[in-house]
């Protein structure tokens, strides 16, 4: 899940794959902004098969954050 | 052509049904795999039945918040709010409640329609804002009266003679100072904007909206304009889906920010690079269609090189200056006439701009009725012979404005939201530990830097840290503090002991 979720962030944050890790903050280390967060998430739906929604996001800040709460979804 | 019988809200649309009245208007998901529609008659129709509804809830003008992301029932509350000639104040949705209340109690609202997904911040309203006397669900919701009901039950009256020079709306702009300001705008103000720049779209094109609808950029230029052209205006469910949507609704026309174009552009890039050998106008057709013919971008400064990626994905890309205070538009592009490298546009139908002092001014039937309820700062922002200052530094040259700088302390971030760093740096009062504070912009990230009491000095990273979480907490996402410098010497000042916004010499300690 992890490489899977990689290949997304990458497509709008300035990294290498390699370089993200589960504790690594979206917004304060990978610089994405607000709508760069709403559009990984909308990537992260269709990739995942699950619905976001979208007053769920305020508490997401890592990219672990972002695993929890794809396998919340996912049930 | 030269708009001489529309004049207000009614006008508009009374005649866009006139023209149009089987045709398609609005589409929206509805469900899993649906999507709803109104043509331009049936919107009409909602539109006066909305309008007799408030007619029975108070003496005209009634002060109608709401509180949605854009929707048909949203829109069809706005337009049905302006059409009855009453006062409709749309509020920012990712507002805390507190400043959503206060927003809507200085506008003077009786009436919420709101969005049952805010469900929570409403609840809170209920309580802090006793002066709203009916909620109205956008959605049906139990025990609730919800515009459903509104619909089935009202009578669509007549459109009743309005006067252009009435106010239309309220719509919320961050100033340089302390609190947001309500810009009143009228009738007059809104079309004189809608039909300010010609041959922008026809009948046959498809806009896809996906800016808030609180936004003067996206009442003008997405809804007044579809309006205008009688074309099909699809609304974006959310700003996670805009590229999904896109494929959907196959738009021909769309108004983005900045930000919106150089988030999807970066995508493409990323997917270029994964797959080297298909061209990039292929990548980009791949995710704007083969129907989209043109993009306008504003809201906020756009840079000359995103216009020419675009461009070499074939993707034409207009721009415009402006803002909320004029409706919003003071200048803009065209296909017919494209912006060079380092302008914004042309100067608008009306419109008319002067500089003084390095400041742009201008005057126009667009320019706002004034701030609602704040008469020094309506002085303020008028010169004594009638101009907008609009804070802005920079030059005419042949009818095309060209923008050089900022006068007034505000930060634009590319998503074209307004941030007042001095709203952010007074959250930061009565904090013992604090001697000065200053709110910037690095890029996109908003940066809270202090200089704390010597006396602190060794507790004063984790009381920064503590603060900064409290304020976010209380504010939208976009707005929040995500850079924290902290200093070990006071900030330069000016003669007048002001802390000067171009600080020289190193910045505070990243944290």
């Amino acid at each position: 899940m992890l490489d899977k979720l990689k290949d997304i962030i990458v497509r709008y944050a300035e990294v290498e794959p390699d370089e993200i890790k589960g504790e690594t903050k979206l917004v304060e280390e990978l610089g994405l902004t607000s709508f760069a967060v709403m559009s990984m998430m909308g990537d992260i739906e269709e990739e995942f098969g699950i619905t976001v929604v979208e007053e769920e996001l305020a508490d997401i800040s890592t990219v672990d954050d972002v695993i929890e709460y794809i396998k919340k979804k996912q049930g | 052509m030269e708009n001489t019988s529309i004049k207000t809200i009614g006008d508009l649309l009374t005649s866009a049904a006139k023209e149009r009245p089987g045709k398609v208007h609005l589409r929206e998901k509805a469900g899993k795999d649906g999507i709803a529609e109104r043509t331009f008659s049936q919107l009409r129709t909602d539109t006066l039945k909305v309008a007799s509804f408030l007619s029975n809830e108070g003496e005209r003008p009634v002060h109608a918040g709401i509180i949605s992301s854009s929707s048909i029932a949203c829109i069809t509350a706005f337009l049905g709010t302006m059409t009855g000639g009453h006062i409709a104040v749309p509020i920012d949705p990712l507002l805390s409640a507190e400043e959503m209340a206060d927003n809507l109690m200085r506008a003077d609202v009786t009436v919420l329609f709101y969005d049952k997904r805010f469900q929570g911040k409403i609840d809170e309203i209920r309580k802090l804002y006793p002066g709203i006397t009916a909620y109205v669900c956008l959605s049906p919701a139990d025990g609730v009266l919800s515009l459903n009901e509104v619909l089935e039950r009202e009578e669509a009256g007549e459109q009743l003679p309005l006067d252009p020079a009435q106010c239309a709306c309220i719509l919320y702009t961050s100033g340089t100072t302390g609190k947001s300001k309500g810009v009143m705008l009228s009738h007059g103000n809104l079309i004189d904007n809608a039909y300010c720049c010609d041959n922008e779209g026809d009948e046959h094109d498809v806009m896809l909206s996906v800016l808030p609808i609180h936004h003067a950029y996206c009442i003008t230029c997405d809804l007044l304009l579809s309006l205008r052209y009688g074309a099909t205006l699809c609304i974006n469910d959310s700003l996670m889906r805009v590229v999904q949507n896109i494929a959907l609704f196959k738009p021909t026309m769309m108004l983005f920010v900045p930000l919106i174009a150089e988030t999807i552009y970066h995508k493409i890039l990323a997917e270029k690079k994964k797959n080297p050998l298909i061209p990039l106008k292929l990548i980009g057709q791949k995710v704007f269609g083969k129907d989209l013919r043109v993009i306008f971008c504003g809201g906020a400064y756009l840079a000359p090189e995103l216009i020419r990626a675009y461009e070499k994905m074939g993707i034409p890309m207009t721009q415009g200056y402006g803002m909320t205070e004029c409706s919003p538009r003071i200048s803009s592009s065209s296909l017919d006439d494209p912006s060079s490298a380092d302008d914004v546009g042309r100067i608008v139908k009306n419109c008319q701009v002067r500089i003084v002092d390095g400041e742009i001014q201008a005057k126009s039937p667009s320019v706002m009725m004034g701030y609602y309820h704040n008469e020094e700062a309506t002085r303020e922002i008028f010169t004594e012979d009638g101009w907008l200052k609009t804070g802005d530094l920079g030059y005419v040259k042949d009818d095309h404005i060209f923008i050089t700088g900022r006068i007034k302390n505000l930060i634009i971030l590319s998503n074209g939201e307004n941030v007042s760093p001095e709203e952010l740096e007074n959250r930061f009062l009565g904090c013992e530990w604090l001697s000065e504070v200053m709110v910037y912009s690095e890029g996109e990230q908003i940066t809270a830097e202090v200089y704390p009491y010597p006396e602190y000095a060794d507790k004063a990273e984790k009381l920064f840290r503590k603060k900064v979480e409290e304020i976010n907490k209380s504010v939208p996402q976009t707005r929040r503090i995500v850079r924290l410098r902290l200093r070990d010497r006071d900030f330069d000042k000016t003669t007048s002991r002001k802390i000067k916004r171009n600080q020289t010499g190193e910045k505070g300690r990243l944290l």
